[in-house]
């Protein structure tokens, strides 16, 4: 019976590790706020582009002559703040997660392939790294709008295009420990080719310390996004995003406080929740913190 | 197929450079089909030089000066990486000393054994997943199917090491480089696995060339034996032969150092003094002058040649009439 249970497969995973309460709630945030801004559409109770003149900058909890209910008021073209905050989390969670993803298939493929290759690829790469790193990372992005203009997918293309070195660093320290070792040797003694090699041998065996850069980005990226729309170089008006709508309320700071109050919540939520998320992980990963 | 024998491997004079030393210094052996060729020496005498070369894989600071590597008539020195690449895992493959860190912690041993099919053979996954089963099967893995869904963490050192050789066999190679293939291992797990690989080149027809510095594994398991001292071929002959018969001085103190079971307890066991010559400050002559206890005048200044002394028995030593008596002070 108790050989049996010796054997049942996967033996580790019976292992369930206590999760501590603030990730639980951070989790549940998480949650909400992707089900929130996936299901916008369907719950939000205006069209967020709408604009009623008559209801300018009216206090959160007014109620229209015509029954509609402005939960956290409207701006100061009469929008509805609650529908255009529920859109604006679309733009913001599509924008990191698309941004994330261009610069992680870039990074990861350009430090695998540096560290795989050596030589003169090695050098090209990793200077290139090194200098793009030591151009700071905002002005870096708003000279890339300046040149290609702002919108959305300009805006992931942007991040993109000017985040993955992070990447390409900690893809190629962990290309260089793990080809060394006897495994990925044995592969190529097997016949697979490089990239049979990179792909299901070395991706996978990296995986874990990039996922935690993965979810610093893109609290980073979230943050970048609502910083380059608040510049007016990201999403363009009329389409919300937490940044652009933070941006108009601004003007608006003493005579309508919950323009720039709501979406500044939601934002320091979001970042905060993804944070602590990623922190956690780290913690769970990364075998230096593993210790305890 | 015709029923003379078939040479699989014939390494011909083979020489490795490392900084203009020569390493690895005109090896030539043969490996038949299905024959078990060990070759023994101690750390550093260019044996793992030479099994790397076999792969062309040498490190880079190394390189093939001369020789010819001749695998089933198909010369491996002419071949491109390319074509070199279709080679290795396919007709000549590899077992290492570490099982377990020889295997992709993040795979499945399913996936693993079915990929030196699938990047060969170009088959669909689930007849490289079958043949993965079978493999299974023939290096002795009971429950294969559970087994092929299960990661190396899951699975012993020997059973780890069976899996390497389902992964080494599965395309049924000419050749078979073994490098210390149970050092890792404990000595129970140590005899099955020999049993195992001796049974399945028998039954495949695979040549095994066998690296190990452990005469008890040469005794278990090998056919023909390569005695390898600082980068030559000091001896060559059938096994029986060379356990009953040493006639170089180094393979002789070698086979008297083994300590045996008629030995007396808490006596010292017997060593050969000295050390292997470094690299660079090899003489003309013999390399095993200075530790060779009947050396003369000769092996100072000239390299003894490999000369038969019976039958598939070759030694290269000027004193091969001393050796007799060095077995002597040993026993």
């Amino acid at each position: 019976m108790s050989a049996r249970a010796m054997t049942a497969r996967r033996p580790v995973r019976r292992h369930v590790r206590r999760v501590a309460v603030s990730i639980v709630i951070v989790g549940l945030i998480l949650a909400l706020i992707l089900g929130l801004a996936l299901l916008a559409p369907w719950i939000a109770p205006a069209d967020p582009t709408r604009q009623v003149l008559m209801m300018r900058l009216k206090p959160p909890g007014t109620l229209a002559a015509n029954g509609q209910l402005y939960l956290l008021g409207t701006d100061d073209l009469g929008r509805d703040l609650l529908s255009r905050i529920l859109f604006g989390a679309q733009v913001s969670l599509a924008v990191a997660t698309l941004s994330v993803l261009v610069s992680t298939l870039v990074g990861v493929a350009l430090g695998m392939i540096a560290a795989w290759l050596r030589g003169w690829v090695e050098v090209a790469i990793m200077r290139l790294v090194d200098i793009m790193l030591s151009i700071p990372a905002v002005l870096l992005a708003v000279l890339t709008v300046a040149v290609l203009g702002p919108g959305f997918f300009k805006l992931i293309l942007v991040l993109g295009l000017t985040r993955w070195p992070r990447y390409t660093r900690v893809a190629y320290g962990q290309t260089l420990q793990v080809a060394n070792l006897p495994y990925i040797k044995a592969s190529e003694l097997a016949g697979a080719g490089s990239a049979r090699i990179l792909l299901r041998h070395v991706l996978p065996n990296i995986a874990g310390p990039l996922l935690i850069i993965v979810t610093a980005e893109f609290g980073l990226m979230i943050l970048f996004e609502a910083g380059l729309s608040f510049l007016g170089l990201g999403i363009q008006p009329p389409a919300p995003s937490w940044g652009s709508i933070m941006s108009v309320g601004r003007q608006y700071v003493e005579r309508a406080w919950w323009i720039v109050a709501f979406p500044g919540g939601c934002l320091f939520l979001l970042v905060f929740s993804v944070n602590v998320m990623g922190d956690w992980l780290r913690d769970r990963l990364d075998p230096r913190f593993r210790a305890r | 197929m015709s029923e003379a024998i078939a040479l699989a491997l014939v390494v011909e004079n083979l020489t490795i450079d490392i900084d203009g030393a020569s390493v690895v210094d005109g090896v030539s052996f043969a490996v038949e089909a299905g024959e078990v060729m060990a070759l023994v020496g101690e750390s550093g005498c260019g044996k793992s030089l030479t099994a790397f070369a076999l792969l062309g894989l040498l490190p880079d600071v190394a390189t093939i000066v001369e020789g010819r590597i001749t695998l089933d008539g198909l010369d491996l020195s002419s071949l491109s990486e390319r074509e070199m690449q279709r080679v290795r895992g396919n007709r000549l493959s590899i077992i290492f000393q570490e099982p377990t860190a020889s295997l992709d912690p993040l795979a499945t041993v399913g996936a693993q054994i079915a990929e030196a099919y699938t990047v060969h053979h170009g088959v669909g996954r689930s007849l490289a997943r079958a043949k993965a089963r079978d493999m299974l099967v023939a290096v002795g893995i009971p429950d294969p199917d559970r087994r092929l869904t299960q990661f190396p963490f899951e699975l012993s050192g020997g059973m780890c090491q069976r899996i390497m050789i389902a992964i080494a066999l599965i395309c049924a190679p000419r050749v078979l480089v073994a490098d210390e293939p149970t050092t890792a291992l404990d000595v129970t797990i140590q005899a099955q696995i020999l049993d195992l690989m001796k049974r399945l080149v028998a039954e495949r027809g695979t040549g095994i060339v066998l690296i190990t510095h452990d005469m008890g594994v040469v005794a278990t398991i090998a056919d023909r034996v390569a005695v390898m001292y600082a980068g030559r071929i000091a001896e060559i002959a059938p096994v029986e032969e060379l356990f009953a018969r040493p006639s170089h001085p180094y393979t002789a103190l070698l086979l008297a150092s083994v300590p045996g079971r008629d030995q007396p307890p808490k006596q010292p066991l017997a060593t050969i003094d000295g050390q292997v010559p470094a690299a660079d400050r090899l003489g003309e002559g013999c390399r095993f002058v200075d530790r060779c206890p009947v050396a003369g005048d000769r092996c100072r200044s000239e390299a003894p040649p490999l000369v038969e002394c019976a039958p598939g028995h070759r030694a290269a030593c000027w004193h091969r009439d001393r050796v007799a008596g060095l077995a002597g002070i040993a026993a």
